[in-house]
C-alpha cells in the first residue's frame, strides 16, 4: 500500500473493516450453528439397529469423502472423527458408568480415564496438525557483509572422538564466510585427545572444567565464553550439510522475532524399531519431524529439538539461556522463548544426519529421559498456565507433554479385556453389541483420519507397536517427575556402539512377555467361560477379540527385542556418487559408490580390472569438479563390487570424505520425498505377521537362549 | 414320597357342556404338567401333579387312562409304573403291561379325590445304582399319553355371598369363566355403568379372562348376574329387596341347585347404579344371601398411578414391598421354579438407560458342601443369567447378583422366575434325609430399582391398552375417562365394554367407578374436555366418532371400513423416523380386504385437548364386536406400538399408521434428545452441516495464516 492515502482508500479501508467485521461475525455464526447441530448428533442415544445403521452410513460418507485430495477434505475428515469419537464418549460416560461404587466399577472408571485421555490427546493431535506449515525458504541478503557471524556449538560428554570428527569436519565446510563462523567443541568429557584434535582441525575447544546441569551447562557455559549473533547447535554426532547456514539463516535475518529455526534430525542409521523388525515402516521421528513440527510451526509452536537448530543469542540471553530445570532443556528453551513472545520457525528440509539410538534398551532409555523431561516441564512450568502463550500454543506445548504420559492408559488398556475375560468384572455397563456399535466407529473413524493425516509418515497401528513398547518404561519415570520433578539426572544416549551378535533382550521384553501370558491365560479363561455359559458368549467374544488385538500388538512390540546384528562400528551411508579409481599400474577406472564410511567404502565399477585384495589405490571423489584423492586398500573384490578400506587418513582426506559423504545440501532430502502411502488393513496384516512370528520364536526358545 | 411338582397352580380343564346335570372332566397328562420336554429330560424318578375339582361339584366316577410307548429308548429296562393319588396307590403297571401299546384303563375310587389333590407318578427300573430315586434319562418317553377323567354331579350350594366368586368361578380350577349379564332393565348409561362395576368386581377376584354374554329380559340356563328393579324382580319370582341390594338367589328353574343367579336390585335405577357401585367398593366382607347398602359413599378420587396392584416407582423396592409376593423358596433336590409377577405402571419409561436393575440376593443350605443347585433366571420368558455357586466350600451361602431387564422386556404385568436346576448329578442328592435340607431362598431384601424413572410414553399404543388399560387405568379408577356407547347400545357392545372394564379392575385392582358414560348421540362433548375417550360400538352407530373420522387411522362408514392415514399426520416427520407408513397401509389394507368382518382397536390424539387420547373398539356390525380379551395375545406386527389392530379369521395384527404423541412428564432435555432418537434421520442433514460448515470456515482461517506464516517475507516489504 503507497504511503500517501486518499479519502477513497480510507474509504475502503472502512468497508475492508466492516467486511472483516461481517466475516467475522459470518464465522461466529457458523460454527456456532454447526455446534448447535453436532450437539443433537453427539447426544441423541440411539438403539442398536438404528446407530448401527447410523455409524455405517458416517463411515461410507468419509470413505467417500477420502477419495478427494485437500485439506478441506482432511480437516472435514478430522471433524466427522471427532464427532463420532465425542458421541461415543458421550454415550460411554454417561450411560455405561455403573454409579454405584465397587471393584467393576473402578476398574470401568480406570478404562475411562484411560479412554478420555486417548480422546484428548486424539483432539490435540487433529488441533496440531491440522495444517501442516510448508514453510518457504528465505534467501539471505546478496550482500554477504550483511551476514550476521554464527558460532557452532558441538557439546560432547563420552563419545568417541571417531564419532565426533565428522560432525566437527562438516561444521567447519558450511558455506558461511570463514570470519564469521566459529565451531566450538563444548566437551564435558575433559579430554586431552579432543583439544588437540580441536587444534588440529582449528576450531575452539571449550572445556569448563565442571559438569553441572549436563548439556544445558555445557551449553550455557559456551554461550558465556562466545559472542557470535547466531547460536547453531548440533549433538556431536549430526553431521550438518554444508548448507545448512544458507537455509536457516534467512528468516531469522529477516525477521527479529524469531528466536529460532529449527530443522529435522535424519538418520543414516536404522533406529532398533526399523533394524530388529525389519520393516520399510517410516521410523518413529519421521512422523514428528514430517508433520507435527510444520504442524506446530502453523500456531507459531515450532519447538527446538537440541540440535540442528539455529538460535538468536539476543533472545537465549534475554530468557536465561537453555534452561537447566529439566532434563529436556532444549522444550523448556523453545517454551520459554514463546513465553518472551518470541517466534519460532521449523524448515522441513533435512540439514543434518546422524546416528540413531543403537540398541532398544538405549532407544528405550532416549524416550525415557524426554517423557521424564516433559514431565517436569509439565509440574514446573505447565504451559497450559502461565504468562506469554497464545491459545494455540498452549494445547501444541500440552499435547508434546500429554503424550508422553500414554504409559498408564496404554496399560490399562492392554490389561482391560482381561477385567472380564478372567474376573468376570463387567467394566462396561451396557449390553455388548451396543458397546461395539458405539466404539467401532470411534476406532475406526479416527484410525482412518490418521491415516490421511500421518499416512505419509507413518503406517497405520505401528503406533500403538511403539507406544506398546515403550509403556511400561515410561510410567515409573513420568509419575515420579510429576511427583517431584527436581530429581533425577541427565543421561547421554548412548551412540555410536555396535552389535555384536543377535540376541533377545530379555529384560526390555519381559513386562511384554508376562502381558502377553496374561492375554493368552484371559483367552482360554473366556473360551471356556463361554463353553460352560453360552449366555456370555457375546461379551467373551468382544472381550477376545480385544484380548487378541492386544496380543498383536504385544507381539510385534516384542519383536523389536530381538535385537538384529549391526556389524560396521562406522555406519555407512547409501550414497551413489561418482568416483575413479587410481591403480598402482596409473590404471583409472570409473565407479559409482554403492555405499560410503568414513572407514571404507563399496562400489560399483563399469569395466572391472583384477584387483587383488590387500592392493593399494587412490579413490578420488569430486566435488565441486574438484579432485580429491583418497589413499585405500582393496578389502575385497567380487565381480563388480570392489570393498575398500580406509586407512590412517589425514585430517585433510578425513574431511574431504566427510564433504563428500555429508556435506552435500542434498545429502538426506531423497528419504522425505518419497511419499508412503499407508494402507491401514495391509499395516495390521503385517503387523499379525510380526506378532505370529515373535510369538512362535519367544516361545520355542529355551529359557538359556531368550537370556541370550 | 410326594415331592411337589413345579408345576403348581390349575392345570387347563376341557369342561363338558354345562346343561347337563352330571359333567366330564379330563386331565390329561401333558396338561396337568407332564410336557415332552420332561418326558425327555427328566432323570426325576417320580413326578407329582396337582390337580383340582370344582367345589360345587361331587366327584361320582375316577378312572385313569394310560397309554404306554412302543418306541422308546429305555435302559436299563423299566420294572414298573406306579400310579398314586394323594399318596395313595391306585395302580401299578408291570414291566409287560409296559410292553403292550393299547389304552390301559383303571377305575379309581372317587373318594379319594378331594378339591385339591396330587397326581404322583413314579417309576422304577432294574438293577441300577446307589440312587434308588433316579431314572435314566428318557425313561418318561415310556409314557405315551395319559389322562384323569372325572365325572361329577353339581352340589346344591347355599345362597352366600362369601361363595362369589362361585358359582362363576373356581379360581382352582378355572382359568376362564363366562359371566351371564341380565339387564332387566334398560341399558341406559346408569345401568350401563352398574353392570361395569359388576364386571370390575369380578374382574378384580377372577382376572380378564371372562366373557359377559349379556341379554335383555331373558335368564340363561346357568349362573348368571341380574340387574333388576323391584318390580322386575318380582316378575322373576325373586322376593324383592328394598332399597340398594346384592342378593343371591336360587335360579326359579333350577331351586336348590348351583345354579344362583346375583341380582342387583334397587327401586330405581339410581339404586341399582348405587348398589352397584357399593358392591364393587364397600370393604364390607360379604356374609349371608343378601347385602343392602344405605347410604354408600364412594372413596375420594385416586391419584394416577395410585393402583393397589402396581408397585410404586420412584424408589428401590424390594421384594417384600412388591405387592403379592409370597416367599420364594425352594426345599430339596429336584428341580423346580420359583415365580414371582409383579405390575408396574405401563408407561415406566426407561430411556435413554437400556435396563432395569435387579438386584438379586439368595440364600442356599444344603447338609454338605458342594450340592448347591444352579439358578437358571428367566424375566417375561427372557433368560437373563444362570447363577452358578462358586461357594463350594461351604453348607451355608448368601449371595448377591445383579442383572439387567432390557427395557424392551418390560412389561405392566412382569413375571420373574427362578428355575433352581441340579445339573451336576450326586449321589448325595439321592439320599432323602439330604434332600430334604437342601433350600434355596430369594430374600425378600432382594429389590428391582425404579427409582428416577419417570412415566412417560408415545402414544397412541394399543398394545398397551389392550393389555394394560393404558392410558385409561392411569387413574385406577377411570376418573379421567370418558365411555362414549351408541345410544341404544348392542348386547354385545355391553359385552365388550365389561370384558374392558373387567381387565382394567384386573390391572389395576379398583373398580373403575369414575368413569363417565356419554351417549354418542347425546350431543357435543364440551371443548377443551381434558379426558381420555373409550368409544365403544359398531360402525355407524358412533357419530361422534365419526366427526373425527379424519383423525382416525381407520374409516368407517357405512359398512365399509377404509385405513387411512391420519389428517394431522405430518410426512416430514413421518420420514424422519424413517418408518415405512406406506407400506403399514397397505398390509392393513390387505387384512380388511381378506376378512371383511373385522374388528378393530384403534387410537389417535384427542381432537378436544392436546395428548389425550381417543380408543376405539368397534367391529362392522354388532354382532362382531370383540371382547378385550380377544385383542390380547399375539399380534402379528412390525413394532412394538401400534395405533391400529385388526382381528380378524381370530388373528391379530397391530399396525403404526398415524402419528405419535407423548403423555408423561420428562425434562426438556430428555425429551428433546427422544425427539431426535425417534426421529433420527434427521441426524443426517444436522451431522452434514454441522460438519462442512466449520470445516470450511476453519480451512478458509488455517490457509490464511499459513499464507501469513509461511510466504510472508518481512524483509520484502522493507525493501
Amino acid at each position: 500500500m503507497t504511503p500517501n492515502t486518499s479519502p477513497i482508500e480510507k474509504n475502503s479501508g472502512a468497508r475492508a473493516r466492516s467486511a472483516a467485521l461481517f466475516s467475522g461475525l459470518a464465522t461466529a455464526m457458523a460454527i456456532g450453528l454447526g455446534l448447535a447441530l453436532l450437539i443433537q448428533v453427539i447426544v441423541t442415544p440411539l438403539d442398536l439397529e438404528t446407530q448401527t445403521l447410523f455409524a455405517a452410513s458416517l463411515f461410507s460418507f468419509s470413505l467417500i469423502l477420502n477419495r478427494f485430495k485437500g485439506q478441506l477434505v482432511t480437516i472435514t475428515l478430522m471433524l466427522i472423527s471427532i464427532i463420532v469419537s465425542t458421541r461415543y464418549l458421550y454415550w460411554r460416560s454417561t450411560m455405561t458408568i455403573d454409579p454405584d461404587l465397587t471393584i467393576d466399577s473402578t476398574i470401568g472408571a480406570a478404562l475411562l480415564f484411560a479412554e478420555v485421555y486417548a480422546y484428548v490427546v486424539m483432539l490435540l493431535g487433529y488441533f496440531q496438525t491440522a495444517l501442516p506449515l510448508k514453510r518457504t525458504i528465505l534467501p539471505l541478503p546478496d550482500d554477504v557483509r550483511e551476514w550476521p557471524s554464527v558460532d557452532v556449538f558441538i557439546p560432547t560428554y563420552n563419545e568417541p572422538l571417531s564419532v565426533v570428527r565428522a560432525t566437527v569436519l562438516a561444521a567447519k565446510a558450511m558455506d558461511w564466510p570463514a570470519t564469521k563462523l566459529n565451531v566450538f567443541i563444548l566437551d564435558d568429557g575433559h579430554r586431552d585427545e579432543f583439544r588437540a584434535f580441536a587444534a588440529k582441525a582449528h576450531v575452539g575447544y571449550l572445556d569448563r572444567g565442571n559438569n553441572a546441569h549436563a548439556k544445558a551447562g555445557n551449553l550455557n557455559s559456551a554461550l558465556a565464553k562466545t559472542r557470535g549473533e547466531y547460536v547453531a547447535i548440533f549433538d556431536c554426532d549430526h553431521v550438518p550439510t554444508r548448507s545448512f547456514l544458507q537455509l536457516t539463516m534467512g528468516w531469522l535475518v529477516a525477521d527479529p522475532k524469531i528466536a529460532l529455526v529449527q530443522t529435522p534430525h535424519h538418520f543414516y542409521s536404522q533406529d532398533p524399531f526399523e533394524r530388529n523388525l525389519q520393516i520399510g515402516e517410516p521410523s518413529e521421528g519421521r512422523l514428528f519431524y514430517g508433520l507435527i513440527q510444520p504442524g506446530n510451526d502453523l500456531w507459531n509452536a515450532a519447538f527446538f529439538c537440541g540440535s540442528c537448530a539455529v538460535l538468536r543469542r539476543s533472545a537465549l540471553e534475554e530468557v536465561g539461556g537453555i534452561a537447566q530445570e529439566t532434563v529436556t532443556e532444549d522444550a523448556h528453551t523453545a517454551l520459554r522463548l514463546s513465553r518472551a513472545r518470541y517466534d519460532t520457525a521449523y524448515i522441513d528440509v533435512p540439514q543434518a544426519a546422524g546416528l540413531a539410538t543403537e540398541s532398544l534398551s538405549a532407544h528405550i532409555g532416549q524416550r525415557i529421559r524426554w517423557a521424564r523431561g516433559m514431565a517436569q516441564i509439565f509440574r514446573i512450568d505447565n504451559p497450559l498456565l502461565g504468562r506469554g502463550l497464545t491459545v494455540a500454543q498452549r494445547l501444541c506445548y500440552a499435547n508434546a507433554m500429554l503424550h508422553f504420559f500414554y504409559g498408564v492408559p496404554r496399560v490399562i488398556f492392554l490389561l482391560a479385556p482381561l477385567a472380564y475375560l478372567v474376573f468376570e468384572a463387567r467394566i462396561f455397563n451396557a449390553a455388548p453389541f451396543l458397546v461395539l456399535a458405539y466404539a467401532i466407529p470411534h476406532i475406526s473413524h479416527a484410525v482412518f483420519s490418521n491415516s490421511r493425516v500421518q499416512g505419509a509418515f507413518r503406517t497405520s497401528f505401528w503406533g500403538e507397536v511403539y507406544q506398546t513398547s515403550l509403556a511400561f518404561y515410561l510410567i515409573g519415570p513420568t509419575t515420579l517427575a510429576l511427583i517431584n520433578p527436581r530429581s533425577g539426572a541427565f543421561n547421554v544416549t548412548a551412540k555410536g556402539g555396535y552389535i555384536a551378535r543377535q540376541y533377545f533382550d530379555r529384560r526390555m521384553a519381559s513386562p511384554y512377555l508376562v502381558l502377553i501370558a496374561l492375554n493368552i491365560f484371559g483367552i482360554a479363561m473366556g473360551i471356556w467361560r463361554a463353553l460352560l455359559d453360552p449366555a456370555t458368549k457375546d461379551v467373551v467374544l468382544i472381550n477376545v477379540g480385544w484380548a487378541i488385538y492386544n496380543l498383536v500388538i504385544l507381539g510385534a512390540a516384542v519383536a523389536v527385542a530381538f535385537e538384529k546384528r549391526q556389524v560396521r562400528r562406522s555406519p555407512r551411508v547409501h550414497v551413489r556418487l561418482p568416483v575413479m579409481l587410481r591403480l598402482a599400474s596409473e590404471k583409472t577406472v570409473r565407479c559409482e559408490t554403492t555405499d560410503l564410511a568414513l572407514t571404507g567404502a563399496s562400489l560399483k565399477c563399469t569395466h572391472m580390472p583384477s584387483l587383488e585384495p590387500g592392493e593399494a589405490l587412490t579413490l578420488s571423489l569430486f566435488i565441486e569438479e574438484h579432485e580429491f584423492p583418497i589413499p585405500a586398500r582393496v578389502s575385497s573384490a567380487d565381480g563388480r563390487i570392489v570393498r575398500l578400506a580406509f586407512e590412517d587418513l589425514s585430517l585433510e582426506h578425513e574431511s574431504w570424505l566427510v564433504r563428500a559423504i555429508f556435506s552435500r545440501a542434498d545429502a538426506w532430502s531423497s528419504p522425505l520425498t518419497t511419499p508412503h502411502r499407508d494402507q491401514p488393513v495391509r499395516a495390521m496384516l503385517s503387523i499379525l505377521g510380526h506378532a505370529i512370528r515373535t510369538l512362535v520364536r519367544t516361545f520355542s526358545r529355551t529359557p538359556k537362549e531368550l537370556t541370550g | 414320597m410326594a415331592l411337589v411338582s413345579s408345576f403348581l397352580g390349575g392345570a387347563s380343564i376341557a369342561r363338558a357342556n354345562d346343561s347337563d346335570d352330571s359333567s366330564k372332566t379330563s386331565f390329561s397328562f401333558e396338561r396337568l404338567g407332564l410336557t415332552p420336554f420332561l418326558r425327555d429330560e427328566s432323570t426325576d424318578g417320580s413326578m407329582s401333579f396337582h390337580f383340582n375339582t370344582r367345589a360345587d361339584q361331587v366327584l361320582t366316577s375316577a378312572r385313569l387312562q394310560v397309554r404306554f410307548s412302543a418306541r422308546r429308548r429305555s435302559t436299563p429296562p423299566i420294572e414298573r409304573l406306579e400310579v398314586a393319588i394323594n399318596q395313595e396307590l391306585v395302580a401299578g403297571f408291570s414291566a409287560a403291561a409296559l410292553e403292550a401299546s393299547e389304552w390301559n384303563e383303571v377305575e379309581i375310587d372317587s373318594r379319594l379325590i378331594t378339591e385339591r389333590n396330587l397326581l404322583t407318578l413314579s417309576l422304577k427300573t432294574s438293577g441300577q445304582a446307589a440312587c434308588a430315586d433316579r431314572v435314566p434319562r428318557g425313561a418318561w418317553q415310556v409314557i405315551e399319553s395319559g389322562a384323569l377323567v372325572t365325572e361329577s354331579s353339581p352340589i346344591p350350594l347355599r345362597n352366600d355371598l362369601a361363595l362369589l366368586p362361585l358359582p362363576f368361578f373356581d379360581d382352582h380350577v378355572d382359568d376362564q369363566a363366562t359371566i351371564p349379564i341380565v339387564f332387566l332393565v334398560r341399558p341406559t348409561p346408569s345401568s350401563v355403568r352398574a353392570s361395569s362395576l359388576i364386571a370390575a368386581f369380578f374382574g378384580m377376584r377372577v382376572g380378564s379372562k371372562i366373557r359377559f354374554p349379556v341379554s335383555f329380559g331373558e335368564l340363561p340356563q346357568g349362573p348368571a348376574v341380574v340387574l333388576s328393579s323391584t318390580t322386575s324382580a318380582r316378575d322373576l319370582r325373586i322376593s324383592p329387596v328394598l332399597g340398594p341390594s346384592v342378593t343371591m338367589v336360587d335360579h326359579p328353574d333350577y331351586p336348590e341347585s348351583n345354579r344362583k343367579l346375583l341380582v342387583v336390585s334397587g327401586r330405581d335405577l339410581r339404586e341399582i347404579e348405587a348398589a352397584a357401585e357399593a358392591f364393587a367398593l364397600s370393604a364390607r366382607p360379604l356374609r349371608g344371601p343378601s347385602v343392602t347398602y344405605d347410604g354408600f359413599s364412594s372413596p375420594p378420587p385416586r391419584q394416577p398411578y395410585d393402583a393397589p396392584r402396581w408397585t410404586p416407582i420412584g424408589a428401590r423396592r424390594t421384594f417384600d414391598e412388591i405387592a403379592g409376593v409370597s416367599k420364594l423358596s425352594h426345599k430339596g433336590a429336584k428341580s423346580g421354579t420359583m415365580k414371582l409377577s409383579f405390575r408396574i405402571p405401563p408407561d415406566l419409561f426407561v430411556w435413554p438407560a437400556e435396563n432395569v436393575l435387579l438386584d438379586l440376593s439368595y440364600a442356599q443350605e444344603a447338609p454338605q458342601p458342594g450340592l448347591f443347585p444352579e439358578l437358571d433366571v428367566e424375566f417375561n420368558g427372557h433368560f437373563l443369567k444362570t447363577l452358578r455357586p462358586y461357594d463350594t466350600e461351604n453348607t451355608v451361602s448368601l449371595q448377591r447378583a445383579r442383572l439387567e431387564l432390557h427395557r424392551s422386556h418390560l412389561r405392566g404385568y412382569n413375571e420373574l422366575a427362578i428355575h433352581v436346576n441340579y445339573r451336576k448329578q450326586s449321589e448325595a442328592l439321592c439320599d432323602p434325609k439330604v434332600s430334604e435340607l437342601l433350600r434355596t431362598v430369594i430374600t425378600p431384601a432382594s429389590s428391582i430399582h425404579l427409582e428416577d424413572l419417570p412415566t412417560f410414553a408415545p402414544l397412541p399404543n394399543m398394545f398397551l391398552f389392550v393389555h394394560d388399560g393404558f392410558p385409561f387405568t392411569r387413574r385406577p379408577d377411570l376418573g379421567d375417562s370418558i365411555v362414549v356407547l351408541p345410544e341404544h347400545p348392542h348386547a354385545k357392545e355391553i359385552s365388550t365394554l365389561l370384558s374392558a372394564f373387567a381387565h382394567f379392575a384386573a390391572v389395576t385392582g379398583v373398580p373403575g367407578n369414575r368413569a363417565a358414560f356419554h351417549p354418542a348421540d347425546g350431543g357435543e362433548l364440551p371443548h377443551e374436555t381434558e379426558k381420555d375417550l373409550l368409544f365403544i360400538g359398531a360402525a355407524d352407530r358412533l357419530p361422534l366418532l365419526e366427526r373425527w373420522a379424519d383423525h382416525a387411522p381407520l374409516r368407517l362408514s357405512s359398512g365399509r371400513q377404509i385405513v387411512q392415514r391420519p389428517a394431522q399426520t405430518n410426512p416430514l416427520l413421518e420420514l424422519l423416523s424413517a418408518r415405512p407408513v406406506g407400506s403399514e397401509l397397505d398390509r392393513a389394507r390387505a387384512v380388511l380386504a381378506q376378512s371383511p368382518k373385522t374388528a378393530s382397536a384403534f387410537g389417535f390424539e384427542s381432537p378436544l385437548w392436546p395428548r389425550r387420547s381417543v380408543v376405539a373398539i368397534t367391529a362392522p356390525e354388532p354382532e362382531d364386536m370383540p371382547s378385550l380379551s380377544d385383542l390380547q395375545g399375539h399380534a402379528e406386527s412390525r413394532s412394538h406400538i401400534g395405533d391400529l389392530m385388526l382381528l380378524g379369521n381370530r388373528r391379530l395384527w397391530l399396525f403404526r399408521v398415524g402419528a405419535n404423541y407423548h403423555f408423561g412428564d420428562v425434562d426438556t432435555w430428555t425429551r428433546l434428545r427422544w425427539f431426535v432418537a425417534t426421529h433420527w434421520l434427521m441426524l443426517f442433514p444436522c451431522f452434514l452441516v454441522g460438519t462442512l460448515l466449520p470445516a470450511w470456515v476453519f480451512q478458509r482461517r488455517l490457509a490464511a495464516r499459513a499464507l501469513r506464516r509461511s510466504a510472508a517475507a518481512p524483509r520484502g516489504e522493507s525493501a
